[in-house]
């Protein structure tokens, strides 16, 4: 066995889930969870966000890049496993099965949502909270597809982060690795209900107030 | 009591050839295993209709879990049936063989992929010579104790059987290679080569390609702490990437 890419190409997978795509996904839900302290405060946030200094080059690279390739090859290794949660049914085994299937979800969900948005440009000028929420409120499918995406998303994070220690040599031992398993199911809750109460805020707020002018 | 229990065998005639049930009634007695099931099946070949059939064939030499051969998927848990006490089993018993080696005739299977494993770890420790090379280092008491966990491993193929990332659709080598490059890595000679031996473990089919799914640690039949092994075996692959890259 003298390949030594499929090592560095294995380990770019994990190390890219994490970082830049899962830090990326962490100011995702901490840019969600401004529509929990105000829908204005949200609105200049995204402006800064769609303002950011090397705005393309920084989506480009550190964004779009190391998602593509951690989904693309992330399909190859969906296609290799040959699940068997039903036969062997602990937990773990589940949770390999259930990383593998939000995997799907999310990369689907992903490309829509980015594409939807991005043709929709919701964003352009003002008024960005009641185009959203105008948006989201438009049917309940549309809703349902987010609710389903941003679960799937969640635990593909958090559950990933429990393989990222295994898979670095972080946690070798089973109570190591179960005591990391309990803090990312708690990531897992913390993510979900911030995704969660966002998307209820954008559902059932329709006027934005503009809380904090007084500071502008 | 002339209690018989109900034995559901998964037949195959040979590699490649479509498999069938077959059931059979086996006698009771006190602590029967499913090995002295399959050698009563072999000594009357009759199966529970009362027609008169071929043997079923299977593997199996220690009898006390050390060879490994006898390995086979018993009420759905790949185990070895010499130790299965039929005590202990839900009835009516089903065995089949495993399902990610050639099958050779029933519940035979061809174990050579689990060894040829271990030959592409070089899963031993070089140490004949032109002269008498004299004694081994000494090692300390804790680590060979735990050393002595992984040398238990008997090659039986239960882990790989139940691991989703071991089949014809990957060149993963599976969870008990890599758990003995661990322990010649550890051993006091083996540490003489402990860079090649983790080399041999970071390519194609290798350390990287276990998905963490830990099926392989719940039912190692030797209770052999794989996962631990993965892990550590994770890290020493990282160890060894960096180093190699920054020194090259
Ligand atoms: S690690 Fe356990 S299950 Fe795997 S081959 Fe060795 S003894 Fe069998
Ligand atoms: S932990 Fe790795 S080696 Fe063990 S069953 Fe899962 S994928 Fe296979
Ligand atoms: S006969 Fe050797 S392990 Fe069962």
């Amino acid at each position: 066995m003298t390949d030594q890419n499929h090592f560095l190409i294995r380990k770019l997978h994990s190390l890219l889930g994490l970082f830049p795509v899962g830090a990326f996904f962490f100011e995702h839900t901490l840019t969600n969870s401004f529509t929990l302290i105000g829908p204005d405060l949200w609105e200049k946030w995204c402006w800064c966000l769609h303002n950011l200094p090397f705005k393309v080059p920084i989506e480009i690279l550190f964004i779009f890049i190391p998602l593509a390739f951690h989904a693309l090859y992330g399909l190859w290794i969906v296609y290799v496993a040959k699940n068997n949660a039903l036969r062997y049914t602990y937990w773990r085994n589940w949770a390999f099965y259930l990383q593998r299937i939000t995997a799907l979800i999310t990369i689907v969900f992903v490309t829509w949502h980015v594409w939807a948005l991005k043709a929709a440009e919701l964003f352009v000028g003002s008024g960005g909270f009641v185009n959203f929420h105008n948006y989201l409120t438009s049917s309940p499918a549309l809703l349902a597809i987010y609710v389903v995406g941003w679960v799937a998303a969640v635990f593909h994070f958090s559950n990933g982060i429990w393989g990222f220690l295994a898979s670095w040599g972080i946690t070798v031992g089973p109570r190591a690795q179960s005591y990391a398993y309990v803090a990312c199911m708690l990531v897992f809750c913390l993510f979900t209900a911030a995704g969660l109460a966002a998307l209820y805020q954008l559902v059932t707020v329709s006027t934005v107030t503009p809380l904090y002018s007084m500071m502008y | 009591m002339a209690e018989v229990i109900r034995l559901r065998v998964k037949r195959q005639d040979g590699p490649g050839a479509a498999p069938y049930w077959e059931e059979f009634d086996i006698k009771y007695r006190a602590n029967l295993n499913v090995i002295a099931m399959l050698q009563d099946i072999q000594q009357n070949p009759v199966n529970a209709k009362g027609q008169k059939t071929t043997p079923v064939v299977w593997g199996c030499n220690c009898l006390e879990e050390i060879c490994g051969e006898c390995a086979m998927v018993i009420n759905g848990t790949p185990r070895q049936a010499c130790s299965a006490l039929v005590d202990k089993l839900t009835k009516p018993i089903t065995v089949e063989p495993l399902s990610k080696f050639t099958i050779i005739r029933d519940l035979y299977i061809d174990r050579a992929k689990l060894f040829n494993a271990l030959k592409k770890v070089n899963a031993w420790i070089p140490i004949d010579g032109t002269y008498d090379l004299g004694q081994g280092p000494k090692q300390p008491p804790a680590k060979a104790d735990w050393m002595y966990k992984l040398s238990q491993c008997m090659t039986c193929g239960c882990c790989a059987e139940s691991c989703p990332n071991y089949s014809d659709k990957s060149d993963f080598i599976g969870p008990a290679a890599i758990s003995q490059v661990r322990l010649f890595m550890n051993h006091p000679t083996g540490q003489l080569h402990r860079d090649e031996l983790v080399d041999n473990i970071m390519g194609n089919g290798g350390i990287a390609d276990c998905g963490k799914s830990q099926n392989c640690v719940r039912v190692c039949p030797k209770e052999i702490p794989l996962t631990t092994s993965l892990a550590d075996m994770n890290r020493e692959a990282l160890k060894r990437w960096f180093s190699r890259g920054l020194r090259f």
